[in-house]
């Protein structure tokens, strides 16, 4: 009985512990999510080749990406880019399979891979009245060897349906909205000028005091 | 943004009305006080909530500890009775935010 209720204990702590691994899904409470893709403007440059999105782990799936397509992925994934020739594509069917897809573009020697690094956008406060984010790439180049794609440009769309257009200047690091730049002043130099204030008015005491 | 700047505002005002009530002197520096003191911490306290603070009390805790020091030290009274002014005009504004703004 003493055993039993010992198991129980711990398979208790460790029923308590599960909603911690189930919540990387969960939204927390005061954030919400913004939709969030990616498209690549100037395809209509490059008609021979056809670029596919392999989203990778933790899920796998790939997208054929078409002018005008918005790619929107699992917010864990992070995606890679491919463009392979017409010529060499026809006829190929890629696999389904987790294992097989995965082997499929890491191996295929005819896929050109770009380096570029995609991240879904995440949560933002409940506050934040950002709804939709698209980030805009263009393809810089192709050669036989090399797949050169960069951020171009990021949208985003709010609540009362007006739209901001900021251009990367640093491919790293996405361009932040007006939203965020204003929350910034906000939350950081409001409290920080009133903090000097503060310490203004008690040293003005001091010094008159002495 | 807009929601922010309201809720800022309408926290100074009854902040600065409820210690005018205890106080009862010298209204424009105690006006002037809330404005400094609600400009400090209410903006800190909103970022920090969104920004993954783990509890609302606990934040709403550590602000009225905060805004009763700095009450003690702009208005020069005791701490007892900072603790006091702090304590009534942060649990108003709290439930004003709550009803309001939620």
């Amino acid at each position: 009985m003493y055993l039993f209720r010992k198991i129980f204990f711990f398979l208790s702590l460790a029923f308590l512990a599960v909603p911690h691994f189930a919540q990387a899904d969960i939204i927390p409470t005061g954030y919400k999510s913004v939709g969030y893709c990616f498209q690549i403007s100037n395809l209509d440059q490059y008609k021979d080749y056809t670029f596919i999105a392999y989203f990778g782990d933790p899920m796998g799936g790939h997208e054929i990406i078409q002018k005008d397509d918005c790619v929107s992925f699992y917010k864990f994934s992070s995606p890679t880019i491919y463009a392979v020739k017409n010529s060499d594509f026809q006829n190929v069917k890629i696999p389904t399979d987790y294992k097989s897809e995965k082997t499929f573009f890491e191996s295929n020697k005819k896929l050109l891979s770009s380096s570029l690094t995609l991240y879904s956008f995440g949560t933002v406060p409940e506050n934040d009245p950002t709804e939709k984010v698209v980030d805009v790439l263009e393809i810089v180049g192709i050669s036989d060897e090399n797949l050169e794609i960069k951020k171009l440009k990021v949208l985003y769309s709010y609540e009362n349906k007006s739209t901001e257009e900021k251009m990367y200047t640093n491919q790293s690091s996405r361009p932040e909205s007006s939203w965020d730049q204003n929350s910034r002043l906000m939350y950081i130099l409001l409290p920080t000028l009133a903090g000097i204030g503060i310490i203004a008015v008690l040293l003005a005491r001091k010094l008159r005091n002495k | 943004m807009f929601t922010s700047v309201v809720a800022l505002l309408l926290t100074i005002v009854v902040e600065f009305l409820i210690i005018l009530i205890f106080l009862r002197k010298e209204p424009l520096k105690i006006f002037f006080y809330s404005c400094l003191i609600n400009t400090f911490t209410l903006p800190l306290a909103t970022y920090l909530y969104f920004n993954g603070f783990p509890s609302f009390v606990l934040l709403e805790v550590v602000v009225f500890l905060v805004e009763a020091v700095l009450i003690k030290l702009l208005l020069k009274i005791s701490f007892p009775k900072s603790l006091l002014f702090s304590l009534v005009a942060n649990l108003v504004t709290t439930l004003m935010s709550i009803f309001f703004f939620q």
